[in-house]
């Protein structure tokens, strides 16, 4: 099973970049620039760092190549840059230095101007089917709810804000307490499959993860099923959002050419190094979801503070 | 002589060297497939215990921890990089088995038999069939740590890299045997040209002065054993021209010498044939005579034979007549005593003229095959001589079955048995025998009708006794013995009865077996 990465969206929409369209027949444009930003720390459980690396700069170079003289395009330079903090990759979209970012919504929502945005693209599970973060638990351990995760052992995927902000959310709900004020054991893994692994071998009693890892798991494993149960869901579509620089003048073209990245040989192999089998694009606006969603958490922790 | 094709030495060669050629390489094929066999395996043990030590090290905290977790993601990563691994089994000793293949994982609560029980302190392994797959190099590889088992890893590898470097090896070797038999075809070839070529020509030269044609020379010039065939071959050829000269200067001479010998030996050829011819006549007039002699001698005895046999008769005769003339005397003659004195003598006459009609008939000739009764003839023959037997004493005893026939020369079978009887009458009455005796003995065999005549006389001479055929050859006095009386007996026995005659001696005296073919059927 392909897992949706708007990593890989942001791959495509780079070396789609690299493409220049001709704004007529017998015009060309040159010089154009795609300079891309990455979070790494919420694609590096899906690809390591060589293969994204080596996907963005030789594979999707070469595929943008292609689709450029295709469609009279013709690159003048390109480049990926992988950003370990999002501050930094904030000061280098402010002055210009990124053409797209990919990042989980919610930090972009936090972190990037909705001005300076500009329409992009999202990778999607299988059938384009959106992403959800789950809280699942052991079956045998008693927990149908919240209330019941009190002493129980819990895992996180490390660096994952929106995955902290949606336990503390609904703890916040139950509780009135955040997750860290409650007597839950709290460890961190770096990936969301091996915290349904965790479960399903009762190292831990329930975790928070994304839905399209518990799919594949549970293709892998049916078993998986039987002892694990999800207790509650925030569908988010994606994990990484890609957008572009608001004053980007092939935002629609790259768009085309990303959106046909599933047919070549090429674009499908770099979909697998980032295994996310579709592409849709997305608009600015689907942040609000996020936004609302992050005010409402400041608003009950706000709550629980006073 | 025509060289059959499969005799010849370029075939021989070329066979020869193209089967050991093959043979060796056929063989070292034959020892290279096990030992590369092996080889592979060893290979898919080394990247087995590799993969398998890689993956116990990766997992070493895990398995100690029990994070099972890592177990399964770590191996599952294992497989996805590394298509040839079919399926991984993490089984500990106590506890749930994991089960992960390309696939899927699962947990399993026991082992199947062929697979358990390769579980054990060693590093196994064995290539067989497991679930959906064919064939599987399942490789065991015992967990441990500090010394104390933990369980074993299971790793299915795929046999399609074995099973390739096996295809590849086999087609390796089909490819060399394929370049050694064109190596062979073709080495072979020339190899065999450059042995068998010198020869062939040399062969084919010696063949040519074989039909006669000396001009020939061999052109062949190397510097080994052919070189020096070649040389030899030559000289050889010129030895033969000088000695064919030679030859038919002497076959000249010869030619003309034989011619005079032919002329000489023509002529002596046919003085040779009148000289023949001429024994030839001399000859047949001396058996002519010789015939004619034995007839005489015949006639004489027979005369002497008449003569004894009258004799008493004779003697009888007068003794009537002087009985007759005495009555007359004395006027005592009457009708009675004069009958009884005519029909006497008229006996007595009567006798003798059977005598006569004896002997002649044995003198009858009669030159025709017939059966005839040798007891009969033997009789007959016998009673010519009666009277001469009985004035000297001898005895005369005849052993021969009545009914025993064959068929001869019945007139000539007589006179052998008279010569002998007579012989033998003669060597009783010369050596003055006691109580002389003759007895002839005949008798039937299978094929044979073997009749002696022995006699108790002394025997032979030592001296004489290989010259008694010989013709004229006689120890009588002369007078009394013509010396063809045993070389007729043997000429009419062996010549004209098909049989033998020999005489041997005994203690008492000669036996002469006359021995004939039993033809009567």
């Amino acid at each position: 099973m392909k897992i949706p990465h708007r990593i890989l969206l942001n791959l495509i929409l780079v070396s789609c970049s690299m493409l220049s369209i001709p704004t007529s027949a017998d015009e060309l444009k040159k010089d154009i620039r795609l300079n891309m930003g990455y979070y790494f720390n919420s694609i590096s459980e899906r690809a390591n760092r060589t293969d994204i690396e080596i996907s963005l700069n030789f594979w999707a170079k070469e595929l943008f190549d292609a689709e450029a003289k295709k469609h009279n395009f013709v690159i003048s330079s390109s480049k990926a840059i992988l950003f370990d903090r999002i501050e930094d990759m904030q000061i280098a979209f402010q002055q210009g230095e990124l053409d797209l970012i990919v990042a989980p919504p919610l930090l972009i929502s936090r972190y990037f101007k909705r001005s300076e945005l500009g329409d992009g693209f999202v990778g999607m599970l299988e059938g384009k089917k959106p992403e959800a973060l789950l809280l699942i638990a052991r079956t045998d351990k008693n927990i149908d709810g919240i209330k019941e995760l009190r002493g129980k052992r819990m895992e996180l995927v490390e660096d994952d804000e929106l995955a902290e902000i949606f336990i503390d959310t609904l703890f916040l709900k139950e509780f009135k307490k955040g997750y860290k004020n409650i007597d839950v054991t709290i460890e961190r893994q770096k990936k969301s499959n091996r915290i349904i692994l965790d479960v399903f071998f009762d190292k831990t009693d329930a975790g928070i993860i994304y839905s399209s890892s518990y799919t594949l798991m549970a293709e892998l494993n049916p078993d998986i099923k039987n002892k694990i149960k999800p207790l509650a869901e925030l569908p988010i579509k994606g994990r990484n959002f890609s957008f572009f620089r608001r004053d980007y003048p092939l935002i629609k073209e790259l768009t085309s050419v990303a959106m046909g990245f599933p047919n070549s040989v090429r674009g499908k192999q770099i979909l697998e190094v980032f295994r996310t089998p579709e592409i849709i694009n997305c608009k600015v606006e689907e942040l609000a979801k996020f936004d609302n969603y992050y005010n409402e958490y400041l608003r009950l922790k706000n709550k629980t503070k006073k | 002589m025509a060289i059959k094709q499969k005799n010849s030495i370029f075939i021989r060669v070329f066979l020869i060297f193209g089967s050991l050629v093959l043979a060796i390489t056929l063989f070292f094929a034959f020892m290279v497939v096990p030992m590369q066999k092996n080889a592979f395996k060893q290979i898919m043990f080394t990247q087995a215990e590799t993969v398998s030590r890689s993956i116990v090290q990766a997992s070493s905290d895990a398995i100690i921890s029990k994070d099972f977790g890592f177990i399964v993601e770590h191996n599952v990563e294992v497989l996805k990089n590394n298509t040839s691994i079919h399926y991984i089994l993490i089984s500990p000793k106590i506890g749930d088995k994991i089960w992960i293949n390309q696939e899927n994982w699962h947990l399993i609560e026991n082992l199947n038999t062929d697979i358990a029980q390769l579980e054990n302190n060693n590093i196994n392994y064995k290539i067989m069939p497991i679930d959906n797959y064919e064939q599987v190099y399942h490789f065991v590889y015992p967990i441990q740590f500090s010394g104390i088992s933990w369980g074993w890893l299971h790793i299915g590898f795929s046999t399609i890299q074995y099973d390739k470097y096996i295809n590849d090896m086999y087609f390796q070797i089909i490819y060399i045997i394929g370049i050694s038999l064109i190596l062979i075809l073709f080495v072979g070839y020339l190899f065999a040209r450059w042995i068998s070529q010198p020869v062939s020509i040399i062969s084919h030269l010696a063949t040519q002065v074989a039909g006669g044609d000396l001009t020939v020379r061999s052109t062949i010039v190397r510097g080994d054993e052919i070189g020096v065939l070649s040389d030899s071959f030559n000289q050889m050829v010129d030895s033969l021209m000088q000695s064919k000269k030679h030859l038919e200067n002497y076959n000249q001479e010869l030619e003309n010498k034989v011619l005079k010998r032919t002329q000489e030996l023509a002529d002596l050829n046919k003085d040779l044939d009148n000289k023949i011819k001429d024994e030839v006549a001399q000859r047949q007039k001396q058996e002519a005579l010789l015939i004619h002699q034995s007839r005489l001698a015949a006639m004489g005895e027979m005369i002497g034979a008449i003569a004894h046999q009258w004799r008493q008769p004779l003697n009888a005769l007068g003794l009537v007549q002087q009985n007759l003339q005495f009555k007359y005397q004395m006027d005592k003659l009457d009708d009675d005593f004069m009958n009884q004195s005519m029909d006497k003598s008229a006996r007595l006459i009567q006798k003798m003229s059977s005598t006569i009609d004896d002997f002649r008939n044995f003198f009858k000739p009669n030159k025709h095959i017939e059966s005839f009764n040798i007891h009969n003839i033997i009789q007959s023959t016998a009673d010519l001589l009666e009277a001469q037997l009985k004035n000297n004493n001898i005895k005369l005893q005849i052993i021969c079955n009545e009914n025993l026939i064959i068929k001869g020369f019945q007139g000539e079978f007589s006179q052998v048995i008279l010569n002998l009887l007579n012989n033998a009458k003669d060597a009783l009455i010369e050596n003055n025998s006691r109580q002389p005796t003759i007895i002839i003995d005949a008798v039937k065999n299978n094929d044979t009708v073997t009749i002696t005549i022995k006699d108790n006389a002394g025997g032979i001479p030592d001296g004489i006794i290989d010259k008694i055929y010989d013709p004229y050859f006689t120890t009588k006095e002369e007078g009394k013995g013509t010396g063809i009386g045993l070389y007729m007996s043997k000429i009419i026995v062996e010549n004209n009865m098909s049989g033998t005659l020999r005489a041997f001696n005994d203690a008492e005296g000669a036996n002469f077996v006359i021995e004939l073919i039993n033809n009567q059927d």
